[in-house]
């Protein structure tokens, strides 16, 4: 036993080093990269497998809604190209595009919120990148790795989003809580904020542009004593349900 | 080997269906000793896997949680020279037990304590014991 230790001390420093470098950490994501896309598939099969008699008049119906979204897509494109001419003409900057993504996996730990994404450096992804779903916003990027990136979900305890009301223009900060809710702080008491109201980015210092929708406030509790109020949002993306995002490039100031 | 493996990819799949990780059972941490106890002297290559795993999807704190990981298995191994874990309840107990301080440290680490986290931690270390020693049982189970 005692001939093993040094050994044993010198492997465990080794693997210390090695497991917490970013490059190893990197091509362990890479590797994972794979079995995972086919669990999920499997997954995703066993859950689809029930509607299978269903999917026939689904179709159906789904042909019937994407040739009315093809009309709607001609006109849109139509008021697009109005938008651009008019964009050009007040010298506003080009609407920023997209990268879809698929959700990889998501974290074990229970204090830490992030899931892992199966695009990165080699796709166009950057540090801050934002991402968002049809819902809302769902985090930024934190971690970029060749071919994955690691992101922060705004329910993370680490999260900090510089937002505002959209109704009443109140500006705050929505910090996460690992409880899958978030709180708008930073917000005077007599602040007007009434539950329900949508909370949008503010656009404010960060790499998320102005206007994403963050979520719904759930209730609010104002301290008269410290002049200050807290409201309970409810994030606007389900979280807990990520299958495809998309990836916006962060806002520059 | 497989069955710690298995045990990982099922913790991640069960953390991708569910809305929040602390509905999950420790099942990284329940594979890492159920494969320690069958091949202790594995113990470290064991450790490290798991913890590296979990990394993947770490924001913060990457360096206490990888060492807590070490610890973990190494105190399984302490642990293994000195009582009988052939008895699965010791087994058990020993899980919960790791998985507890595992979480506990992560609570403490990013400073998260409250009576309501207690709580969620309690809830899981239960559901932890009772998949382990309904996975124990299957596996003893008669053929």
């Amino acid at each position: 036993m005692r001939e093993v230790r040094p050994s044993l001390i010198l492997s465990l420093l080794v693997a210390i080093a090695l497991a917490v470098h970013p490059p190893v950490r990197a091509a362990f994501a890479t590797v994972l990269t794979l079995p995972l896309t086919g669990i999920k598939f499997v997954a995703r099969l066993l859950v689809a497998l029930p509607r299978v008699p269903s999917l026939a008049a689904e179709n159906a119906s789904l042909r019937d809604r994407l040739r009315q979204c093809q009309l709607e897509l001609a006109q849109a494109r139509e008021l697009a190209r109005h938008h651009r001419e008019a964009d050009t003409l007040l010298h506003l900057p080009a609407a920023r595009e997209g990268l879809v993504a698929a959700v990889m996996g998501r974290s074990t730990m229970p204090t830490q919120h992030t899931v892992l994404l199966n695009r990165g450096a080699r796709h166009g992804l950057s540090l801050d990148s934002v991402i968002v779903d049809e819902a809302g916003v769902i985090g930024r990027v934190i971690e970029v790795q060749p071919a994955t990136c690691l992101v922060m979900l705004l329910t993370d305890p680490d999260s900090r989003v510089a937002a505002l009301v959209e109704r009443s223009r109140e500006t705050g900060l929505l910090v996460g809580q690992e409880s899958g809710r978030c709180a708008f702080t930073y917000v005077a008491a007599d602040a007007d904020l009434q539950e329900g109201d949508r909370i949008v980015t503010a656009g404010l210092g960060g790499p998320f542009p102005k206007g994403l929708l963050l979520g719904t406030v759930e209730h609010i509790e104002r301290d008269v004593l410290s002049g200050s109020a807290t409201a309970s949002v409810i994030p606007a993306a389900r979280l807990s349900r990520l299958e495809e995002v998309l990836c916006l490039p962060p806002s520059t100031h | 080997m497989g069955r710690f493996i298995g045990c990982l990819v099922l913790h991640q799949l069960l953390a991708g269906f569910s809305p929040s990780p602390w509905w999950v059972p420790d099942l990284t941490m329940a594979g890492l000793v159920l494969a320690i106890v069958e091949t202790p002297r594995r113990w470290l290559t064991l450790s490290i896997l798991a913890a590296t795993f979990t990394l993947v999807w770490a924001a913060r704190d990457v360096l206490p949680l990888f060492v807590g990981w070490l610890l973990a298995g190494g105190a399984t191994r302490l642990v293994m020279s000195h009582w009988d874990v052939e008895d699965p309840r010791l087994r058990t107990a020993l899980i919960v037990l790791a998985s507890l301080a595992m979480s506990s440290a992560a609570l403490w680490l990013a400073d998260l304590w409250s009576l309501e986290r207690v709580g969620w931690l309690l809830v899981r270390a239960l559901m932890t014991a009772l998949v382990v020693l309904c996975l124990q049982g299957w596996r003893n189970a008669p053929a």
